[in-house]
């Protein structure tokens, strides 16, 4: 085979593989929940939901905010964080089990589910992102942050850090049956342990520590220091999080690579 | 067509490992249809997903030349939720193929009428065995694969069947699976006998199926 052949096929295969993971995202989105073509929305909503009920109930019991300006910019910040670390890792768990039926189709790999899972999830995440400054807007509330760069960077590196949470969860939940509950249990302890109700500032030291190794706790701190001028500067390890985050996806990728078998059969 | 190099395939039971493939090279050829013959519990419908690629061996490779198809004569992996224009839209994407045609042969050879907009879920068994037959021709393959599939709804779809396979005899080969010894003998020229983990190539049918009666027994 010569060169322009073989740049041929390859080209070739990619388009293929885009297709496959074209056509599943189509049926993903009609299929998540019910069947109809408004599903997604509720795939929307549903996260969009939990941040708006998060933020009512937490700016309504801290009328004020610990560190000044309005509560509900402060909840948000934290809330946002928190929902986008959430939702796509356990949409990305749960892609196998409920699309296992499909490998009877030897052209659907296990890899095809996982990238046209994550591409839906990140698109919603941006989706409820865009939805919660609307919102804002509507209830007069300013939620522009002050340096956009850090925002920007902040919600790219946690959408990041969610998705290659996620792969391991594939892995994860394919191994050990009952893996979407422990993690569900695990993200409730990082949640209550991450900073989102209360300033770490306003800790003792030693708790601090602890709760420093919580990679949401960075998460938090991260979407704040866009809106705080040199907030998260004594705690917030941006390389921290990114490499919890990169381990996670290396460890994902790996056991994607050595446990195929495992993912097609269940 | 399909290639075999070196595969090693078990499952773990209680009584221990159970060994479906050991260690077996064997070449698919292309121009050549086989039949697979076994007794119950062989390893054919695990083999025949290994062929599809839906099952992975646990050693060793198995390499694919030309366009296979997912082992017929299963209808799982259609959404009971999705309608059956829906679910065949979907396939034809997944194969690189025009929805919209695939559609129209769908429609005009499984002939399930208005059902075609129904959930998948509200089909009878036949309509349903029907449409995933359909939908499996509507798909240019060059090797379809198909596990006991002959007895697919009336004796006149049936006739259609056998019909559309005809047609593509000249561009398509088939591996099959079947206790019925008729079937290989119309669509083989050469069997394969899997028993004890060794897969035993025949270059005639008849001596095939004298060693599956032996086996039988």
């Amino acid at each position: 085979m010569d060169d322009t052949q073989s740049r041929i096929s390859v080209a070739n295969l990619v388009l293929a593989r885009l297709g496959v993971i074209y056509a599943l995202m189509l049926r993903d989105m009609r299929t998540r929940f019910g069947r109809s073509h408004v599903s997604y929305l509720i795939a929307i909503a549903w996260p969009f939901t939990h941040l708006i009920v998060l933020v009512s109930i937490m700016a309504f019991v801290n009328r004020l905010a610990p560190i000044g300006g309005d509560p509900v910019v402060f909840v948000t910040s934290g809330a946002l964080a928190y929902i986008l670390c959430l939702y796509p890792a356990r949409a990305m768990g749960m892609a196998l089990d409920m699309n296992r039926a499909l490998f009877l189709f030897p052209v659907v790999r296990p890899f095809d589910v996982i990238v046209a899972r994550a591409i839906i999830e990140f698109i919603t995440s941006f989706i409820v992102i865009i939805l919660s400054f609307l919102t804002s807007l509507f209830a007069g509330v300013d939620l522009i942050p002050l340096d956009e760069f850090i925002f920007a960077s902040g919600v790219i590196s946690i959408i990041f850090f969610s998705l290659s949470l996620g792969i391991l969860n594939v892995v994860l939940s394919s191994i050990f049956r009952m893996w979407n509950i422990t993690f569900m249990f695990i993200m409730l302890i990082l949640y209550a342990t991450s900073g989102i109700f209360v300033l770490p500032s306003s800790l003792p030291p030693g708790v601090r520590d602890m709760m420093w190794y919580n990679p949401l706790l960075h998460a938090i701190e991260w979407m704040r220091s866009a809106y705080y001028d040199g907030y998260g500067d004594d705690m917030l390890s941006k390389g921290y999080f990114l490499a919890i985050g990169t381990g996670c996806l290396l460890f994902g990728l790996l056991g994607e690579r050595y446990l195929r078998g495992k993912l097609l059969t269940g | 067509m399909i290639r075999l190099h070196n595969v090693f395939k078990f499952f773990r039971t209680k009584g221990g490992a159970k060994i479906i493939l050991d260690h077996v090279s064997m070449d698919f050829r292309a121009g050549i249809s086989y039949g697979i013959l076994g007794i119950n519990g062989a390893g054919k419908s695990t083999t025949m997903r290994m062929l599809a690629g839906t099952d992975l061996p646990n050693a060793g490779a198995i390499t694919r030349s030309a366009r296979v198809s997912w082992p017929l004569g299963f209808s799982g992996g259609l959404h009971p939720a999705m309608t059956g224009r829906e679910n065949v839209q979907f396939v034809a994407r997944i194969y690189g193929q025009n929805p919209a045609r695939a559609i129209e042969f769908v429609e005009d050879f499984a002939e399930i009428g208005s059902y075609m907009d129904e959930p998948y879920f509200k089909y009878s068994s036949g309509m349903a065995q029907r449409l995933a037959f359909g939908l499996s021709m509507a798909i240019d393959f060059e090797c379809y694969l198909i596990d006991e599939v002959t007895a697919v709804g009336d004796s006149r779809f049936q006739q259609r069947c056998h019909d559309e396979f005809a047609k593509r005899r000249d561009h398509a080969d088939v591996i099959m699976i079947s206790h019925s010894m008729e079937t290989i003998r119309t669509y083989c020229s050469r069997a394969v006998v899997l028993a004890h983990g060794v897969m035993h190539e025949f270059s005639d049918v008849d001596d095939a199926v004298e060693l599956y009666n032996k086996l039988n027994q």
